[in-house]
């Protein structure tokens, strides 16, 4: 056997060879002695790796088989090759192009077959596809020996040069432990996943090349939070470097100076530096310090009026007044001018006395339409720092994001200004050292355009997809990739680092959405749930932790990126974050990635328990939210009464001014569902009961029958079509479209879950469940029969919603209560949940102890009872 | 009305011949539609008004829910009581209280009878009764099933033992039907006394919350009796008798949706249980795999799953129907289809009682399993049990004899019956659940199924009580190892396969094509006959003695119906199943003779002994046909 490469190549790769399965018999180093004229990397047992460079030819001089050859960087192979039908495994991602020159010209085909999707096979002598991470390609020709195979890919370099790490382990789990490895994957590293118990069978694991339990039981405490046992689990995998991913140990300085301490990478920023930044005030300084605004004020305690007098006219009106011991808005007042100084000193003082029994205070630069923007930086150890596109972040609720979007509609037309911003975070970056993946949070005022220094994030951030996407000139850059190249201490491509500028800007191009998909029901003050995921689908056309096609071309393109940890039949936990996933829709601009956004979010399938998919449809229709005057206070302005889901069908009670729409659909679907059923043709006409949120007391009911023409109906009398509706498989896919009368495709679901009692369908519209029934106007006049529902379960008692432990009672035994007050705490998943009453009512009796472990829809106050 | 008109054409003198007859018929053509009339509108205007106050609908009302629209055909609308006691002799409203008739669901024929409130309170009279018995009769001879509507105050007292003696004959007509047509019954009102065992023998039997309830004694007995106040609603409302007692197998909010959950589950029966089960066109690829079963089991073997979603995810999709969904939830049962044909689900639930198996489970899947088996509908079990539950309670409840009503249905059962192990097989309760053993045609283990006598800490504790708690650990683990998993019972053929939980669907699908043509008669027995004889009323109900016996291609057939028509039902019935049950064997050993030569003579033996059972057949026949006279014994005459 022998190889022959041509050096016509701009960069050095890495070829990986397998040798097994010798037809002559030869042993390992009789093989390498017949390949001499290759620089030899290492060789392990039968294994060895040799340097070669991008554009060289594998050409295969005699019938020597291998196994494997495995091709990283820009070549994707692994070939099982001289064989009619043969197999190229795919191991990276990206345009590939398979170039094929055979001494004759014959022609010859290349079938492309991704899992889960099957691509035309096509003829010719090159076929480019863009491929999936374990694609095949199936060359079905006979390679003479003598041939020349030679794979090539299109794909940008993900190496500067050969990393000098070898196996990583990511310590962490769901969505980003996912992320972080398939980059690494696409780079040639080997990947370890750790787990705790509870995630033995979860997809990081599955995904990663090896796998280790971390710790012991489920809690994260015990399993991804245990430094010791995850540095364990370093040395017993053989990883040498170590991802943190975000959240457990990603910003914990002893955890890195650990694994440094271990002789391991960590991919993240050296120890000091997050130290630096981990500590609020010490930040502030050091930006302070650095030249980088911040909040003007608020440093020291101020004595008495005059000295506050002093420090407004410092720092410039308006002034916030606060009490230093302060919270929760208590002895805070706002002063636009002297004259308001004056007059709330006094009453802020006294508030701060009386809250706190602390009379200091302090004066603070006010920010009158607060928004959250933040800066991402990556610096190598060279001093490089590249400054990307900002993420605004100000749709949050108690200070968690909710959808985010890059670039800022605030910024959009004011270069200079994110110029500023972008300059002072690189200047932030470097007076700490920063080296990786970094965030510098700004609050900036949409007032006046001021902005002042929040912290800095030394990990990568959850939304850091959104920058991915709009980051780069023809293809989105990789955070990940990124933070890989620094902690092999390597410095920073050309293309980030400008034309020898600094700071270097990396250009913005297209638009960017991610919406948050967590477990947590929005109409129910957000109270998190836990459960199997009974059916999930992404939405139509999109791909996992990448732009998919857009990825390698341009992320510019409206396309949809989910990042999700989960998969259908798995299990949100009570132990971890309850988040489903990260849902990204980009977009030439922003309307169009809006629209993109919209559209993915009503094809994206999550079932079996709650989730905030209604909230964040409703945010992205959200006129405030559309015009981008937007601020941090946008969820408690637009949702100051909670997130009734009814409100997405506008306005009108039941289903809104789509109702006639919805329901010729509905009638459509059950007629398509009785014909699959084999039972009759629904009746003509028929009455569509329409209830939103399965709330059989809120249905709205048309008459409906079938019009003239196909997809057309007859809905109150008034004509209703429903151009290319499509429902391919009636009772198997989850979607069904249609085009509503303004032209644009409208997608609705249909619920692989019983429908409520009396319903037929269980549909899902702009992701709020609506209930379906289809009778004969008979069965709807019989039905007004029925005895009216009895009384709700709310109004004997008070159930527990989730698993819990009960933290206090808000009330006392014969305490009236009224619909909306609190009832009781009850802890879940970290967080403290507020039962409320749902109605007027008289507590009864306290049925549990403070302390105690609760189930799921235990019995936690009984009501008095009136017998009317 | 029709009547005064009568009379004021008597009193009007006598007209000529020609002008009387026709004055007659006008009046007879009045009267006949006077009396129609009249029994469409029931009780009356203000009955149906109390009627609709209550929740309830009117028996005409409910009929055109249940039934397709337009189909229905009455019957025996003129039908009054025979009482003239207590002033009932002033009071003879046409139909007498209950509407019955045919009509169609889905476009398959059904009888039904709907009892009506509003007239006489529903009460049952003798004539009320023998409406019932005729509908049911023409429901077994033109095979279709039957649902029942109950709404009745009772027997009609004023009749006293003519209405005692019409429920028995409700009750006869019911179990006579039974096994040969698929009963239902929806309690839609008020169903007490002796009443209830009518509705309770059918096959299936829905509620209506809230405006129906079933007891033996009502509560003011009850309270005289033991001194309990209750309710009507507590002693035997729907979520009583769904959730406590077992006697109901579902309960809807009200009578449109229990109507209409009517129509549902009539869509899973066949007509009778010489019909195949409707079957639909596979909408739903039957070779689709769900990578989420894969996840759906826990590792740990303590912590609890929810086996109706592996069932959900393994079947076409919107297709599961419970049945008894409240009651006992340990098991479940249910109607599904598989690429389009109907199935009976039966699964352990690890979600309650860790799945195992107690008196109330016991009885409810052995009763499904036997519905099942007599109507011709395959088996699809899951098993996750740790085996029956322990306790005093459940030992003097008699668990050992419920537990073996259901193994005892599982065995007896000859349709095709198919078993996937998704964890835990433990124990009896392992044979129980169709196994191998008791003829299951293919059977299944996950890799995660653990097929074992008991659980390791379990047999640790028995085989090592001496060793301490660390030691019993390491022999668990041990135990664990070698027994924890598929593979041994693998090795034995116990499990035909170990399958990816993912293809479980396409698995079973393909089964049930082979399946279809499956031929496993059980041993002719008395049960076997009686029971279908007891109802053959003509010579083309008999051609079809039991579902998995043909008589069509028989020579023995022509001959037997000679005899048949001679009335010697029972003997013949014996022989031609003497001769079937014969025949497959004979087949058998055809087969195998192929291979091995010297069973050739036994299975020439066999051939001779047929032809001796054919002359035999043939020497009754002629020996009957010279008889005088035969008496029919079944008819009694």
């Amino acid at each position: 056997m022998s190889f022959q490469q041509s050096k016509t190549a701009r960069q050095a790769a890495v070829v990986r060879t397998k040798l097994k399965n010798l037809v002559t018999g030869a042993t390992v180093e009789d093989t390498f002695r017949m390949t001499e004229s290759f620089q030899q990397a290492q060789v392990e047992s039968n294994e060895a790796v040799f340097s070669y460079e991008d554009g060289d030819e594998i050409v295969f001089m005699d019938s020597v088989e291998f196994d494997e050859i495995r091709v990283q960087k820009e070549d994707i192979a692994s070939c099982d090759l001289l064989k009619d039908g043969m197999t190229v495994s795919i191991v990276k991602w990206g345009e590939v192009v398979v170039d094929i020159n055979l001494p004759s010209s014959d022609t010859y085909e290349v079938t492309y077959t991704e899992p889960g999707l099957k691509k035309a096979a096509s003829s010719g002598q090159s076929k480019a596809a863009t491929l999936e991470t374990g694609a095949e390609i199936q060359v079905p020709l006979f390679v003479e020996i003598g041939d020349t195979i030679k794979v090539k890919c299109a794909e940008r370099e993900y190496m500067e040069r050969a990393l000098g790490l070898k196996r990583i382990l990511v310590a962490n789990r769901g969505e980003i432990a996912c992320r972080v490895m398939r980059t690494a994957k696409r780079m040639g590293l080997e990947t370890v996943a750790i787990h705790s118990e509870a995630d033995a069978l979860s997809r990081h694991v599955r995904m990663a090349d090896q796998a280790v339990q971390v710790g012991y039981g489920n809690a994260a405490s015990t399993s991804y939070l245990d430094v010791d046992a995850v540095l364990g689990c370093m040395a017993s995998s053989g990883a040498d470097c170590v991802h943190p991913g975000y959240g457990f140990l990603s910003e914990n300085a002893e955890f890195a100076r650990a694994v440094a301490a271990a002789g391991h990478a960590f991919v993240g920023p050296p120890a000091a530096a997050i130290d630096d930044m981990g500590d609020k005030l010490r930040s502030k300084e050091i930006a302070t310090a650095a030249g980088v605004s911040v909040i003007p004020g608020g440093a020291e305690a101020v004595a008495d009026v005059a000295d506050a007098l002093a420090i407004a006219a410092d720092i410039g009106y308006p002034v916030m007044l606060k009490a230093s011991a302060g919270g929760g808005g208590k002895g805070m007042r706002v002063a636009f001018d002297a004259k308001d100084v004056e007059e709330q000193w006094p009453l802020a003082k006294d508030e701060a006395v009386r809250s706190f029994g602390d009379d200091r205070m302090l004066v603070e630069k006010f920010v009158q339409s607060p928004r959250h923007l933040e800066i991402q930086v990556v610096a190598d150890a060279f001093g490089n720092v590249a400054t990307f596109p900002e993420r605004e972040c100000s749709v949050q609720r108690r200070n968690q994001k909710v959808v985010e979007e890059a670039p800022s509609p605030f910024l959009s037309d004011k270069p200079a200004l994110r110029a500023e911003m972008q300059r002072e975070a690189a200047m932030l970056a470097r007076s700490v050292g920063y080296e990786s993946a970094g965030t510098v949070e700004m609050l900036v005022d949409g007032a006046t355009g001021a902005f002042y220094f929040l912290e800095m994030n030394t990990r990568l951030q959850v939304e850091h997809p959104i920058t991915e996407a709009v980051s780069g000139e023809d293809l989105c850059e990789d955070l990940v990739e990124l933070m890989l190249l620094v902690a092999d201490g390597q410095r920073l491509p050309d293309r980030l680092l400008g034309a020898g500028a600094d700071p270097c800007f990396v250009p913005i191009d297209g638009w960017a959405v991610e919406a948050r998909v967590y477990a947590e029901d929005a109409s129910k003050n957000f109270l998190p749930d836990v459960g199997v995921l009974t059916a999930y689908g992404d939405p139509p056309g999109a791909s996992h932790f990448d732009f998919g096609a857009g990825w390698t071309a341009t992320g510019k393109a409206a396309s949809v990126r989910v990042d999700s940890g989960i998969e259908d039949g798995a299990e949100i936990s009570i132990y971890y974050d309850p988040m489903i996933s990260k849902l990204v829709a980009t977009g030439k601009d922003r309307e169009d990635a809006l629209a993109n956004a919209r559209a993915a979010l009503d094809g994206y399938v999550v079932e079996g328990l709650a989730h905030n998919v209604p909230f964040c449809r409703d945010i992205c229709g959200n006129a405030t939210f559309l015009s981008g005057t937007y601020t941090t206070k946008f969820i408690e302005e637009e949702y100051a009464a909670g997130f009734d889901e009814a409100r997405v069908f506008a306005g009108v009670a039941g289903c809104g001014t789509a109702g006639p729409e919805l329901a010729a659909l509905a009638y459509a679907v059950d007629a398509a569902a009785r014909a699959a059923r084999g039972a009759n043709p629904p009746p003509a006409p028929a009455v569509v009961a329409l209830a939103p949120r399965a709330d059989a007391a809120a249905r709205a009911t048309f008459d409906v029958s079938p019009g003239a023409g196909p997809d057309a109906y007859v809905v109150d009398g008034a004509a209703v079509v429903l151009r290319n509706y499509a429902w391919p498989r009636p009772l198997v896919d989850a979607v069904v479209a249609y085009d509503s009368a303004a032209g644009e495709e409208v997608r609705v679901q249909y619920v692989d879950a019983a429908p409520a009692p009396g319903f037929d369908h269980a549909l899902r519209v702009r992701g709020v469940r609506v209930d379906a029934a289809v009778s004969s106007p008979n069965e709807a006049e019989l039905a007004k029969f029925a005895l009216p529902p009895p009384k709700p379960d709310s109004l004997s008692g008070l159930k527990c919603p989730m698993p819990g432990t009960l933290l206090s009672y808000a009330v006392g035994e014969g305490e009236t209560v009224e619909a909306g007050q609190p009832l009781a705490i009850v802890e879940a998943m970290k967080m403290q949940n507020i039962l409320r009453a749902e109605h007027k009512v008289v507590v009864d009796k306290l049925l549990s102890d403070v302390g105690d472990v609760v189930a799921a829809d235990q019995m936690l106050i009984a009501f008095v009872q009136d017998d009317e | 009305m029709a009547a005064m008109l009568a009379a004021k054409l008597r009193s009007a003198g006598a007209p000529a011949r020609r002008l009387l007859s026709s004055s007659q018929k006008a009046a007879v053509r009045a009267e006949v539609a006077a009396l129609r009339a009249q029994s469409l509108v029931g009780g009356g205007e203000r009955r149906i008004e109390a009627q609709h106050k209550k929740g309830k609908l009117t028996a005409r009302e409910r009929l055109s829910v249940l039934l397709d629209e337009g189909s229905f055909v009455e019957l025996d609308p003129f039908v009054s009581h025979t009482c003239v006691d207590f002033g009932m002799e002033h009071e003879k409203p046409p139909g007498d209280g209950v509407v019955t008739g045919h009509g169609l669901v889905d476009g398959r024929p059904v009888c039904v009878f709907a009892q009506d409130f509003t007239v006489f309170g529903g009460s049952l009279s003798s004539a009320h009764a023998s409406k019932i018995v005729k509908v049911m009769e023409r429901a077994l001879r033109v095979r279709c099933p039957v649902v029942g509507l109950s709404d009745s105050g009772g027997a009609r007292i004023q009749e006293g033992v003519d209405s005692l003696g019409g429920y028995a004959d409700v009750f006869q007509a019911n179990v006579d039907a039974s096994g040969v047509v698929p009963q239902l019954s929806l309690i839609m009102g008020p169903c007490a006394g002796g009443a209830v065992y009518s509705p309770v023998m059918t096959d299936f039997l829905y509620m209506v919350r809230r405006s129906s309830y079933m007891f033996v004694t009502g509560p003011d007995v009850v309270k005289s009796v033991t001194n309990e106040a209750v309710t009507q609603e507590e002693l035997g409302g729907a979520e009583v008798h769904t959730k406590l007692s077992g006697v109901a197998q579902g309960a809807f909010d009200d009578d449109v949706a229990a109507l209409r959950g009517a129509r549902k589950l009539l869509g899973y029966l066949p007509s009778s249980y010489a019909d195949a089960a409707p079957a639909v066109a596979a909408y739903d690829d039957p070779a689709r795999e769900d990578p989420a079963l894969r996840l759906l089991v826990p590792d740990d073997p303590n912590v609890p799953y929810d086996m109706r979603e592996v069932v959900r995810r393994v079947v076409d999709k919107q297709s599961l129907l419970e049945i008894a969904e409240d009651y006992a939830p340990n098991i479940l049962t249910a109607f599904a289809r598989l690429g389009g044909r109907a199935v009976g689900v039966v699964a352990n639930n690890p979600k309650s009682k860790a799945g195992c198996l107690d008196i109330d489970a016991s009885v409810k899947a052995a009763r499904f399993v036997r519905f099942c088996d007599a109507f011709g509908i395959p088996l699809v079990t899951f098993v996750d049990v740790p085996g029956f539950l322990p306790g005093v309670k459940q030992e003097h409840g008699g668990i050992i004899r419920h537990g073996a009503k259901l193994l005892f249905a599982y065995s007896e059962a000859n349709v095709p019956k198919l078993t996937v192990i998704t964890r835990k097989a433990y124990g009896g309760a392992y044979d129980v659940m169709a196994s191998k053993h008791l003829r299951g045609d293919a059977n299944y283990a996950w890799p995660s199924a653990e097929i074992a006598v008991m659980g390791a800490k379990g047999a640790v504790e028995i085989l090592y009580r001496d060793l301490d708690a660390d030691g019993q650990q390491a022999k668990a683990d041990e135990y664990a190892r070698r027994f924890a998993n598929p593979i041994v019972a693998a090795s034995r053929g116990f499990v035909d396969d170990v399958i990816d939980p993912a293809e479980t669907r396409a698995k079973l699908c393909a089964d049930l094509d082979q399946l279809a043509r499956k031929d496993l008669p059980n041993r002719p027995r008395k049960h076997t006959f009686t029971r279908r004889l007891s109802h053959a009323t003509s010579l083309e109900s008999f051609r079809k003695p039991y579902k998995h016996v043909d008589l069509k291609d028989s020579d023995c057939l022509n001959r037997g119906s000679e005899i048949v028509s001679e009335g010697l039902v029972l003997g013949v019935a014996i022989a031609v199943a003497a001769y079937e049950y014969e025949k497959s064997a004979h087949k058998k050993v055809v087969a195998e003779q192929k291979q091995e030569a010297r069973e050739a003579q036994a299975a020439a033996d066999l051939e001779a002994r047929l032809v001796r059972i054919e002359a035999g057949l043939a020497d009754v026949s002629a020996a009957l046909r010279d008889r005088p006279k035969a008496t029919s014994w079944w008819r009694g005459s």
